[in-house]
C-alpha cells in the first residue's frame, strides 16, 4: 500500500501536480476536472484533495501520511510538533505582514487586529508584548481598517497590490511562508521507503 | 427536562459497556505481566501538590497540568498529567532502596490543554520504571517489557523507533542559545524542518550537523554506517551514537521491526540518554514510549538513575462485542434451590442474570436459561 498524500485545493494543488508528477506521482484521473475527492495515483499511492486548513489536520491524525500545503496555514493550526516539516517545496513564496492605512501609525493605545490568523496573530503580538484585541475574519481582510472594524490587519502580501488598492501599507514582516512537505509522525517510521523517496525525489525536482 | 446537564466538558471522554470492561481486563494483564517481570506496584494519588508534580519537567507538562487551589493548605494542587514524576518521588522519598528499584503502575490521568481535537483529556496510563541502574541493560529491559506488554494488548507488528537525546543535548551544548532560541530550536528539530534549523542558526560546524540531524534516521541496521557522517561531531554526540549502536545490537533477535531517529526527541523534556517508542501502521501516533532520564530524583533528595516507559491503555483496546454467553435465571422465589443452581454457576465461572420481574423476558446477553425438569434446575439452550 502506498501513501496517502493530502494536497490543499487551489493554487497549490495546481502548482504542486507536476512538481509530484515530475517526482514519478501521478493521478489516474485529471483531478481538475473532477468532483471526487479521491484520486488513485501511480505508484500506489493516492492523493485526497482538501481545504488547506484541513491539510494539517489530516496528517496530525494518520488520516494521511503527508500533506503538502502553505507554511501559513501550518503555523496558524499551531506550533509544536505534531507532524513533521520534512521539505520546503518553495512555492507560493510571500509573506505573512501587518498592514495599517497609509501614514498611520501602531501608537501605543489599545489595538485591534483584523485576521484570517488568529493564532499565530495572538503569538506575534505577545512577542513584541504588545496587546491587542483579536477580530477574526473570514476573507477580505483588506476591508477592515477602511471601515473602522480594525487598526491593523495581519495577512498573507504576495504583490502587495491589494493593500495598495485599499490603501493600505505592509508594515512588519511575521513570517516567510513557501509550500511545505508534512509528513505524519507514525508514517515517517512505518511507511519509511514510501516517504523517503517522496523526499528525495521532490527535494530532486525542487533543486532542479 | 433537558437541560445539558448531560454534557461532558470538550475531550473527556467516558467508557462504556464493552469498552470499559476490555480495558479493566488489559489493565490486569498488563499489571501481570509487570509483576511478572518483578516490577512492584504503586498506587499514586491522583492529585498532589502542583511543584512535586512537575519537577524537572519542561513547560509542556505545566500546561497539561489541571491544577486547583488546596484549600486545606493554600498551595496549588495538580491532578497528574503523567506518572513518572509520580514514580520518581516514590524512589527519591517514599520508598528509597539500595540497589534497582523497579516500579510500575495503571491509573488515569488529566490533560488540561489536549494537543489535538481527537486527544483525550482523560487518557488511561500504564507505564513501569526501573531506577538506579544506568546500564544499558536497564534500558534494553524495559524496551522488552515494553514489546510484551503491546504483545498482551495484541498489538501485532509493531515498529520500533529508537533515539538518544545525548546526540541533541551534545550538539546544541556549546551554542549559547538562550531559553527562546533553545525552544525554537528544539521545536524546528522536531519537525525535522531543516529549511527551519538553518535559518536558526550561524553558519557552522553545529550547524551543518544540527540540519542533518533530522535525516540521521532509518533501519536499525544502518545507523553505525550514518554514524560515519557524524565522525566530525561532538565527543558526546559520538558517545551517545555508540550507546543506541549497543542497544541496538543488544536487542537483536526480539522480532520486531527496529528503526533509528536521532532527531526523536521523546517526552516532556526530561530525558537525557536513550529514548525509544512504537508504532503501528495503521495508528497516526506512537502506541508506547518512554526513555531514560537520570537524576529527576534530586529535586527530592536523591538523583538516581532512571528509565522507563508508558503507553496509553485506552488507545489500545479493541472493545469487541462480548458472545452471548450468559445464563438467564427466572424469578423464582418460592424454590430457594435455583439460588443454589446459580451460585454455583457464578463459582464456576459463568455469567448468570436474574430476573426481576416475573416473566420478564431474558437479557439480550444471555443465550442459556434455567429451566425447571423433574424438580431440578437444568440450564439448557435459550430458545428464541
Amino acid at each position: 500500500m502506498g501513501l496517502t498524500i493530502a494536497l490543499n485545493r487551489g493554487r497549490i494543488l495546481k502548482e504542486c501536480l507536476p512538481l509530484l508528477a515530475a517526482a514519478g506521482i501521478e493521478p489516474l484521473e485529471d483531478i481538475h476536472s473532477s468532483r471526487k475527492l479521491v484520486f488513485e495515483a501511480t505508484g500506489g499511492h493516492r492523493f485526497i484533495v482538501m481545504r488547506g486548513s484541513d491539510v494539517p489536520t489530516y496528517v496530525e491524525y494518520g488520516a494521511a501520511d503527508v500533506g503538502i500545503t502553505g507554511k501559513d496555514t501550518i503555523l496558524e493550526y499551531g506550533q509544536g510538533a505534531r507532524f513533521y516539516e520534512r521539505l520546503d517545496l518553495g512555492l507560493g513564496r510571500c509573506k505573512l505582514m501587518t498592514a495599517m492605512p497609509d501614514g498611520e501609525e501602531m501608537g501605543d493605545g489599545p489595538l485591534r487586529v483584523g485576521t484570517k490568523f488568529v493564532n499565530v496573530s495572538r503569538a506575534y503580538f505577545e512577542s513584541i508584548n504588545r496587546h491587542v484585541t483579536l477580530i477574526p475574519l473570514a476573507g477580505a481582510i483588506e476591508i477592515a481598517p477602511i471601515m473602522g472594524l480594525a487598526d491593523l490587519i495581519v495577512d498573507i502580501v504576495d504583490t502587495g497590490n491589494t493593500l495598495k488598492a485599499n490603501g493600505l501599507t505592509a508594515r512588519d514582516t511575521i513570517a516567510d511562508i513557501s509550500t511545505r512537505l508534512i509528513v505524519n509522525r507514525a508514517a515517517q517510521k512505518t511507511k519509511f521507503d514510501h516517504v523517503q523517496n517522496l523526499v528525495s525525489s521532490l527535494r530532486d525536482v525542487v533543486a532542479a | 427536562m433537558n437541560d445539558g446537564k448531560w454534557r461532558l466538558p470538550h475531550g473527556v471522554e467516558e467508557l462504556l459497556p464493552p469498552a470499559a470492561a476490555a480495558l479493566e481486563k488489559l489493565r490486569r494483564e498488563v499489571l501481570d505481566l509487570f509483576a511478572s517481570w518483578g516490577y512492584e506496584h504503586v498506587e499514586p494519588p491522583l492529585v498532589e501538590y502542583l511543584d512535586s508534580l512537575l519537577v524537572g519537567s519542561g513547560a509542556d507538562l505545566d500546561l497539561q497540568t489541571l491544577k486547583v487551589v488546596d484549600q486545606r493548605s493554600g498551595r496549588m494542587l495538580g491532578v497528574r498529567a503523567d506518572l513518572t514524576s509520580q514514580a520518581v518521588r516514590i524512589d527519591a522519598h517514599s520508598r528509597p532502596k539500595a540497589g534497582v528499584q523497579r516500579l510500575c503502575y495503571a491509573g488515569p490521568v488529566v490533560f488540561a490543554n489536549p494537543r489535538g481535537a481527537l486527544d483525550s483529556r482523560n487518557p488511561y496510563k500504564a507505564g513501569a520504571e526501573v531506577f538506579g541502574s544506568d546500564d544499558l541493560e536497564a534500558d534494553a529491559e524495559v524496551v522488552e517489557l515494553m514489546l510484551a506488554a503491546l504483545d498482551v494488548a495484541g498489538v501485532s507488528e509493531p515498529v520500533l523507533l529508537l533515539g538518544h537525546m545525548g546526540v541533541y543535548r551534545a550538539l546544541t551544548a556549546d551554542l549559547g542559545l538562550d531559553a527562546d532560541a533553545e525552544r525554537k530550536l528544539f521545536d524546528a528539530v522536531q519537525r525535522k524542518a531543516e529549511s527551519d534549523i538553518a535559518a536558526l542558526l550561524p553558519a557552522g560546524n553545529a550547524r551543518d550537523f544540527l540540519v542533518a540531524l533530522p535525516t540521521m534516521m532509518g533501519r536499525a541496521d544502518d545507523l553505525a554506517v550514518a554514524a560515519g557522517s557524524f565522525a566530525g561531531a561532538p565527543e558526546a554526540a559520538r558517545r551517545a551514537i555508540n550507546d543506541l549502536l549497543r542497544l541496538i545490537e543488544r536487542l537483536q533477535g526480539n522480532g520486531v521491526q527496529m528503526r533509528f531517529d536521532l532527531s526523536e526527541l521523546a517526552g516532556y523534556g526530561y530525558h537525557n540518554g536513550p529514548v525509544f517508542a512504537a508504532y503501528q501502521s495503521d495508528q497516526g501516533a506512537s502506541l508506547a514510549q518512554g526513555g531514560r532520564y537520570d537524576n529527576i530524583g534530586s529535586n527530592f533528595g536523591r538523583g538516581r538513575p532512571a528509565t522507563g516507559f508508558d503507553m496509553r491503555l485506552e488507545r489500545l483496546i479493541a472493545p469487541i462485542g462480548e458472545p452471548c454467553r450468559a445464563i438467564w435465571a427466572p424469578l423464582n422465589a418460592s424454590d430457594r434451590t435455583l439460588g443454589a443452581a446459580v451460585a454455583a454457576r457464578r463459582a464456576a465461572g459463568d455469567v448468570v442474570i436474574c430476573a426481576l420481574a416475573d416473566g420478564e423476558a431474558a437479557d439480550g446477553r444471555c443465550n442459556r436459561e434455567f429451566v425447571l425438569v423433574n424438580g431440578k434446575w437444568i440450564v439448557k439452550e435459550l430458545e428464541n
